[in-house]
């Protein structure tokens, strides 16, 4: 067990245990904050990957923004949900069960992939060609620049629907 | 060295809490933090391929990040108009209880 | 001059007239007559011309004119129409364009035209006159024109078109065709008078008793097509076909088939020309108008059997070599002629009725005509149709006009008396003077008046064919039956014109309008000088200074030159004599003075006999019980109790009433209770289904999801396990 597995089942663990935390805390407050703490782990997972410029978008985009709008959400709907009350719904136990299998069905078949086993080792490329490489893939007509475009008017219209929707009508 | 079964394994079990998460959770909002860790663990399935691809070829394999990116994009996007919608309908019925959101009853 | 064409237009306007009377000028008397006596004047013009051009060197001596256009289809030929003239049509031509264009005139007259409508006169009856104001401020009543007029006179030009049919005929089938629309005729105008049951009842009867003639006729008809395979008359009476008739062997009765259609053709006759024992029809026919009655019932219709018996005299002397060997057909035609003409002459002196006794007349020189042809004396039943029709026409047209004279009498008197009983009359013929000259030259033409009327020549010359021919017995029965005939035309004359008047209806008589007399006096003519065309070489002093033109005329009609006559002896010209005079002066004797009130002579001297005679030897009670009734009973109780009550309307209620059983058994068990239960029980299976399922939709987003991933878990086990 060398140290980059070390690094990588501890990162794995706290993204895990963070993640089992969202789902069950009934402050959501609380499951938000830990829900940061999640994608800080995921942001972690990428840079172990040799994706550093995702882990960096991640923690600006979730983390800065998402995360963000959440917990605004949550601050903004805070007074009705007391604390009391249950924060599951009656088909819990199924759930479980059912994710449990799932889970293990998925990894028994991926597994039986040949690739799966595959060690992976640092790449050859320094941290700066690969996001040159992504930025030129995003503007050349060749490459992704229409997904790229086009992924700007989903964001536009998100934001225009956003606003649209969550307007308050009786003020006009 | 962490083979990419680890990352997948790891992904799939993320995944799997977030749909656990979905589909347990009462309130509205919880059930988005829910999809957004399966977004999350979509994109770490992502990237380790993305990484697998390009360290057996050897050459940057652009697809791949561009994918992420667009993973990230879209997760930011619906998380936008997602809670916008949940304010919204809090407004209306004064509840973010995805269970009482059942006008569709048949 | 194409007279081939002229002869095709001769019966056609008439027929026009018809129509455009019935369709367009119906509701203007006056168009209609005249429209009908134009057309009439143009069918007698157009007769004449044909008649003068065949008389003439280049007519029909030299060439038969025929023409006939191909009709009907069958498989190997055509049915045809056509138009001949020869010697027999074109003096058949000639009486009947003079009578009907005469009595087209007299109808004008007869019909009241130009008198008022009378205030009770309907449709269908009679009129009974119109009450007037007179300068005096008296009410009086007056003729009132019949309110069916413009009716009459299509009915007679659609009549008109089916005699010109008939006699110009070449063929069996338009022959036909005229005979059956004449049929029509007699019946729509005998029945004229529609709402007289007793009109009504007679149309029926004359109808139903010429069709059981017309029956056998067309039996005789079709054998005859189906043995020569035509019906022209230049084929079927050609020599081939006549020896072909002679020879061949009937199935019935031993007869050749020459014979035995001849015997058919002749039933046809008998119904047609009202011969015993058909005859029952012609004396009730006299309840339609009086113009009818002369037209169709004197001059033509019956005429027409006449004529048809003539045409076919070919076949009927099939085999004949002159002689006492007559061919059966020419045995029973002497025979039935023979005794209808006494029988109808002893019935004629019982009647009171004018019209009965013309009637009678009628159908007693009728069965002289028959009897003519039956010896074989050819040309003779020629003259004497053509004569008979005219002098008959003049009767019965004079009649007419001694209604209407005692009619207008009664408006007078207002007394209620029948006015065609001659026992009313007396003395007419001081306030009808034109009418009795008239009826005074046919009933001595009746008679048979020696010398100058023309009824004379043409009897005379059958009593003389039967007498030189040596049928004794037709001459003894003939020659009662003239004596029969004088005196009761005697006795119908000094009735109704002589002596005084018998009612006050008599006295005030007047004579009748221009339109009815003019008419009376050219048939009169007809009458006298018509008989002067055929007088017989062999007449002592005259005989042979006039050619017996109608003689060389009519004679080479039959194809063997007239075995008749070889001897020509004074003996009928005697009886003739004797026997007219005679008849003649006994009725005068009897009957010239019979006062008001008396009875009639006959009655008290006959006795019971008397009694018969005047019911006509109750034939027509004895066919009533024979045939009418059991044809009666047949019909209401076999046919309309039991096939039509029972078994046709019996088996419809009985299908109607199944499918009603069967319809609501299919209802109650098919229907209801499987059908729409069924359809009942699947909506409410599925409704129930649908609530059921409907616990699914919940609604809550959540419950869906998972609901999904358990089925996907599910069903992807399944595949798995299906595959593997």
């Amino acid at each position: 067990m060398n140290v980059q597995q070390v690094i990588f089942i501890s990162f794995a663990l706290v993204t895990v245990f963070a993640a089992i935390m969202v789902v069950s805390l009934r402050n959501l407050f609380h499951a938000a904050l830990w829900l940061i703490v999640a994608l800080l782990g995921v942001a972690s997972i990428f840079a172990l990957l040799g994706a550093s410029f995702f882990a960096a978008v991640q923690i600006l985009v979730y983390i800065g923004a998402i995360a963000i709008l959440l917990i605004f959400a949550v601050m903004l709907t805070r007074n009705i949900m007391s604390d009391e009350t249950t924060q599951t719904n009656r088909a819990w136990g199924l759930a479980v069960i059912l994710v449990v299998v799932i889970f293990f069905i998925i990894v028994s078949q991926i597994s039986t992939w040949s690739g799966f086993s595959q060690p992976l080792t640092d790449l050859p490329l320094s941290g700066q060609e690969s996001i040159l490489a992504l930025g030129k893939g995003f503007v050349s007509p060749n490459g992704f620049a229409l997904p790229f475009e086009t992924a700007s008017v989903l964001l536009l219209a998100a934001l225009l629907g956003g606003v649209y929707i969550a307007m308050d009508r009786e003020k006009e | 060295m962490v083979s990419l079964s680890w990352y997948l394994i790891l992904a799939a079990a993320l995944f799997l809490i977030g749909v656990y998460g979905v589909i347990v959770r009462r309130n509205s909002i919880a059930i988005l933090m829910g999809v957004e860790l399966m977004l999350n663990a979509v994109n770490i399935n992502i990237l380790a391929f993305w990484h697998y691809h390009t360290q057996l070829n050897g050459v940057v394999n652009v697809s791949g990040m561009v994918f992420a990116a667009i993973v990230i994009i879209a997760a930011a996007a619906e998380a936008a108009v997602g809670l916008a919608l949940i304010i919204s309908v809090f407004r209306r019925k004064n509840s973010i209880v995805a269970a009482e959101m059942n006008v569709l009853k048949g | 001059m194409n007279y081939e064409v002229l002869t095709w237009l001769i019966p056609l306007p008439p027929l026009a007239a018809f129509f455009l009377i019935v369709l367009i000028t119906n509701k203007s008397n006056k168009i209609s007559h005249s429209l009908a006596i134009f057309s009439a004047g143009l069918s007698w013009l157009a007769g004449m011309i044909v008649f003068i051009w065949a008389i003439g060197p280049q007519g029909v001596h030299q060439q038969i004119l025929s023409s006939s256009i191909n009709w009907l289809p069958t498989a190997q030929s055509f049915l045809k129409i056509g138009v001949q003239i020869d010697a027999l049509t074109a003096v058949s031509l000639f009486f009947v364009a003079w009578t009907v264009l005469m009595i087209f005139i007299y109808s004008v007259g007869y019909h009241n035209f130009g008198s008022p409508k009378g205030e009770h006169d309907q449709p269908g009856l009679p009129p009974h006159g119109s009450t007037e104001l007179d300068p005096d401020g008296k009410t009086i009543i007056q003729m009132s024109i019949e309110p069916m007029y413009a009716r009459f006179f299509a009915f007679i030009s659609l009549f008109a078109f089916a005699m010109y049919v008939l006699v110009l005929s070449n063929n069996l089938l338009t022959l036909y065709i005229g005979w059956e629309i004449m049929g029509l005729c007699s019946y729509l105008l005998i029945g004229f008078w529609y709402a007289k049951p007793s009109a009504r009842a007679a149309a029926m009867k004359a109808f139903l008793t010429t069709r059981v003639g017309d029956v056998f006729m067309l039996l005789g008809l079709a054998s005859l097509y189906t043995l020569t395979g035509s019906l022209q008359y230049e084929v079927i009476f050609s020599h081939e076909v006549l020896s072909q008739l002679v020879n061949s062997l009937s199935p019935v009765l031993g007869l050749s088939w020459a014979s035995l259609i001849g015997l058919l053709i002749f039933i046809g006759v008998v119904g047609k020309s009202s011969q015993f024992p058909l005859h029952v029809w012609l004396p009730d026919a006299m309840e339609g108008p009086t113009p009818v009655s002369a037209m169709i019932h004197a001059a033509t219709m019956v005429s027409a059997g006449v004529y048809l018996g003539l045409r076919f005299f070919p076949i009927i002397s099939a085999g004949w070599e002159g002689g006492l060997a007559l061919t059966p057909v020419m045995f029973v035609m002497a025979l039935i002629g023979s005794f209808t003409a006494l029988f109808a002459a002893t019935i004629a002196i019982a009647q009171n009725d004018i019209k009965r006794v013309l009637a009678y007349s009628t159908i007693s020189q009728l069965g002289y005509m028959i009897a003519a042809i039956g010896i074989g004396a050819y040309s003779a039943a020629v003259f004497h149709l053509i004569t008979h029709a005219f002098f008959k026409a003049l009767l019965f047209l004079g009649s007419g006009s001694v209604i209407h004279g005692m009619e207008h009498g009664v408006h007078h008197s207002g007394e209620h008396i029948d006015t065609q009983d001659m026992f009313n009359m007396g003395g007419l013929r001081k306030t009808m003077p034109r009418t009795f000259i008239t009826f005074l030259a046919g009933g001595l033409a009746l008679s048979g008046f020696p010398l100058i009327t023309a009824g004379f020549w043409s009897k005379d010359e059958i009593l003389s064919g039967a007498f030189n021919g040596g049928f004794n017995l037709v001459f003894i029965i003939l020659a009662v039956s003239a004596l029969l005939t004088a005196f009761y035309t005697m006795r119908q004359l000094s009735l109704v014109f002589l002596g005084k008047p018998r009612s006050e209806a008599a006295k005030h008589a007047h004579e009748t309008p221009w339109t009815m007399t003019l008419p009376l006096g050219v048939l009169a003519l007809f009458a006298i000088a018509a008989g002067w065309a055929g007088i017989p070489e062999s007449f002592p002093l005259i005989g042979g200074k006039i050619p017996n033109w109608f003689g060389e005329f009519i004679g080479p009609m039959i194809h063997n030159s007239e075995h008749g006559a070889e001897h020509h002896s004074l003996v009928p010209l005697f009886t003739s004599l004797v026997v007219s005079l005679g008849g003649l002066s006994l009725g005068y004797l009897v009957y010239r003075s019979i006062n008001k009130d008396e009875r009639d002579p006959m009655e008290w001297s006959l006795g019971g006999v008397y009694k018969v005679l005047a019911h006509k030897y109750y034939i027509d009670e004895f066919y009533d019980w024979a045939f009418i009734r059991p044809s009666r009973w047949i019909a209401d109780k076999v046919v309309y109790f039991w096939l039509d009550l029972r078994i046709i309307d019996g088996s419809l209620h009985a299908i109607s009433n199944f499918s009603l059983w069967l319809g609501t058994l299919l209802r109650k068990k098919f229907d209801s209770a499987v059908i729409n239960r069924g359809g009942d029980a699947l909506a409410s299976s599925a409704r129930k289904a649908g609530s059921e399922m409907r616990v699914m939709q919940s609604g809550r987003v959540q419950d869906y999801m998972i609901l999904a991933l358990a089925l996907i878990l599910v069903g992807g086990l399944l595949v798995v396990l299906i595959l593997l």
